[in-house]
């Protein structure tokens, strides 16, 4: 099978998507119980009957979101991609690593971290039942660096260094990884990759500019960048700038950015994903059928994945219904 | 109260000494009793302030927290909350505020938390152990302010028993050891008289 194929079943698996309108409607909800109702009609259903806390409707909702990167990753072995796919995907083995490392650090038991990973061990480079042995976090490093999965220092300054040498690993896998799909697909992916780790540095610098991160710990957390600003450039705007530096310069994400600024980080995350989504929709229409699609559904899923989420939490927290919108990717 | 009664004049001195004691102890727990409500003013006040800035600050701290929940998730944040190895170390000093020993809460580390946690989990964790600093103040005046209110209702138990039963049961008893006295010398002295009568008549029959 052609990787055709991959692309036009990630059309029909797009139209399963959630509606707009019902993400919405389900944003106005005032428990969780209606919250389920409101599903039940949708792929979520079947599965959300059962369960009954927040952390299990948490655990339901990932679930089907794996599910459906799993189904699109079985076709894409069968019809070319799954190369570039399982790479992409390492995101997921990436965030594994860093709460498991996080957990070690807080020398949390074997089965409370077991309980925190995303089971997603296909596409996982590494073995985490062998890091969830390790009895600290050095032992637990020392596997990882055996592993050769992941490029990590000899001596590691602080855990925000760590994580971010483990985002630099991955996204050079992916960017090299660019190369095993279609040559007249690649510019997008790329350039998809490109603002996904420019949105990232940017946000180091300009924590490091409101002084909220020390210049020497910015530096280390720069990702190598083939498709956007080069760490050598981004290391001279640290020196030389401040803030209001960036704004101009990168207007294209200024509300992006003046979300750091002012301190409202987890609103500049909402904000990163609705740039990454924006740009994805821009380049569907001219290249419908291309590999980048696929990426485009991901993103979709993802979305789609963390509105849910963060609906959720809004109707257990009874966070008000303004507040929530602004919490949604799809709003 | 009891007291072996004894209608002596040395008796009724003792009272009196005793008497004058008790006043004096009387007057001084009275001058400890509106001490003390000066400081539990004082502690009530400071407690009423830094509670309405406490709860202003948990309001902020759990909004943000809820924020930061949805949007990142359980996960995120659970593992979040234990990047954190070091330990808050605290001290509790005894003080002695007008004899009443109350605990003084002394912050002896407090992990510095800088490049520890997540970026987007830094302002939130800043603010939470800023709050913590917080709360173990309020803890410590509400405990003093607990310390105290006991202490006052003992100094004050005291000072009503020496005000309305000792003062008024010694007076009386030194009003009535007072009269019982004067009035077997009265007795007495009738008794002499008489008695010089008897001798004088007897001495004018001889």
């Amino acid at each position: 099978m052609s990787l055709i194929y991959l692309i036009c079943r990630a059309h029909g698996y797009a139209s399963r998507l959630l509606k707009r309108e019902l993400i919405l409607e389900l944003a106005s909800l005032q428990s969780l119980q209606q919250f389920v109702e409101h599903l039940a009609a949708t792929e979520y259903g079947e599965k959300l009957k059962t369960v009954k806390t927040l952390i299990e409707l948490e655990n339901t909702i990932a679930e089907v979101f794996l599910d459906r990167l799993r189904s699109l990753l079985k076709i894409a072995e069968e019809s070319g991609g799954a190369d570039f796919l399982k790479t992409y995907l390492e995101k997921y083995d990436v965030q594994n690593i860093v709460w498991l490392l996080r957990m070690k650090l807080g020398k949390a038991s074997k089965e409370e971290i077991s309980s925190l990973l995303i089971p997603f061990r296909e596409i996982s480079k590494i073995d985490i039942e062998e890091i969830l042995e390790a009895e600290d976090l050095a032992q637990a490093l020392e596997v990882i660096r055996r592993s050769k999965a992941y490029k990590l220092p000899e001596t590691v300054g602080s855990l925000l260094e760590l994580e971010a040498e483990l985002w630099k690993s991955y996204y050079m896998r992916v960017f090299k990884k660019i190369s095993s799909i279609p040559i007249r697909d690649r510019v997008e992916v790329k350039r998809l990759l490109g603002l996904e780790v420019e949105l990232i540095n940017l946000r180091t610098c300009i924590l490091s500019a409101v002084k909220r991160l020390d210049r020497g710990t910015a530096e280390k957390m720069f990702i190598e960048n083939p498709a956007g600003t080069s760490r050598r450039k981004l290391r001279h705007f640290l020196e030389s700038y401040d803030e209001k530096f960036y704004l101009e310069h990168f207007p294209a994400y200024r509300s992006y950015l003046e979300k750091i600024i002012s301190g409202k980080e987890p609103f500049a995350e909402i904000e990163r994903l609705r740039i990454l989504k924006k740009f994805a929709e821009k380049q569907r229409i001219p290249k419908f059928i291309s590999f980048f699609y696929v990426i485009k559904y991901i993103l979709d899923l993802e979305a789609e994945y963390r509105d849910l989420r963060a609906i959720l939490i809004s109707i257990y927290h009874g966070i008000p219904n303004d507040v929530r919108l602004q919490l949604l990717i799809n709003s | 109260m009891s007291l072996s009664v004894r209608y002596t004049r040395g008796f009724l001195l003792d009272l009196k000494q005793r008497l004058s004691f008790i006043k004096d102890a009387h007057e001084l727990l009275e001058m400890k009793r509106d001490q003390l409500v000066r400081e539990i003013k004082k502690a009530i006040s400071r407690f009423q302030e830094l509670r309405r800035k406490v709860e202003l600050e948990m309001e902020d701290l759990y909004r943000d927290l809820a924020i930061i929940h949805a949007i990142y998730g359980s996960k995120e944040l659970i593992s979040s909350s234990r990047t954190l190895s070091d330990h808050m170390e605290i001290e509790i000093l005894p003080k002695s505020i007008m004899g009443v020993d109350v605990p003084e809460v002394k912050i002896k580390y407090l992990p510095d938390i800088k490049n520890k946690y997540p970026l987007h989990i830094t302002r939130v964790a800043e603010k939470a152990s800023a709050i913590i600093s917080d709360l173990l103040k309020l803890a410590e005046i509400e405990s003093i302010i607990e310390q105290i209110a006991e202490d006052l209702r003992n100094t004050n138990v005291r000072v009503n028993a020496l005000e309305k039963v000792v003062i008024p049961t010694y007076e009386n008893l030194i009003k009535r050891i007072g009269e019982i006295i004067d009035q077997s010398a009265l007795e007495e002295f009738m008794r002499i008289k008489l008695v010089k009568k008897a001798l004088t008549r007897r001495r004018g029959q001889i």
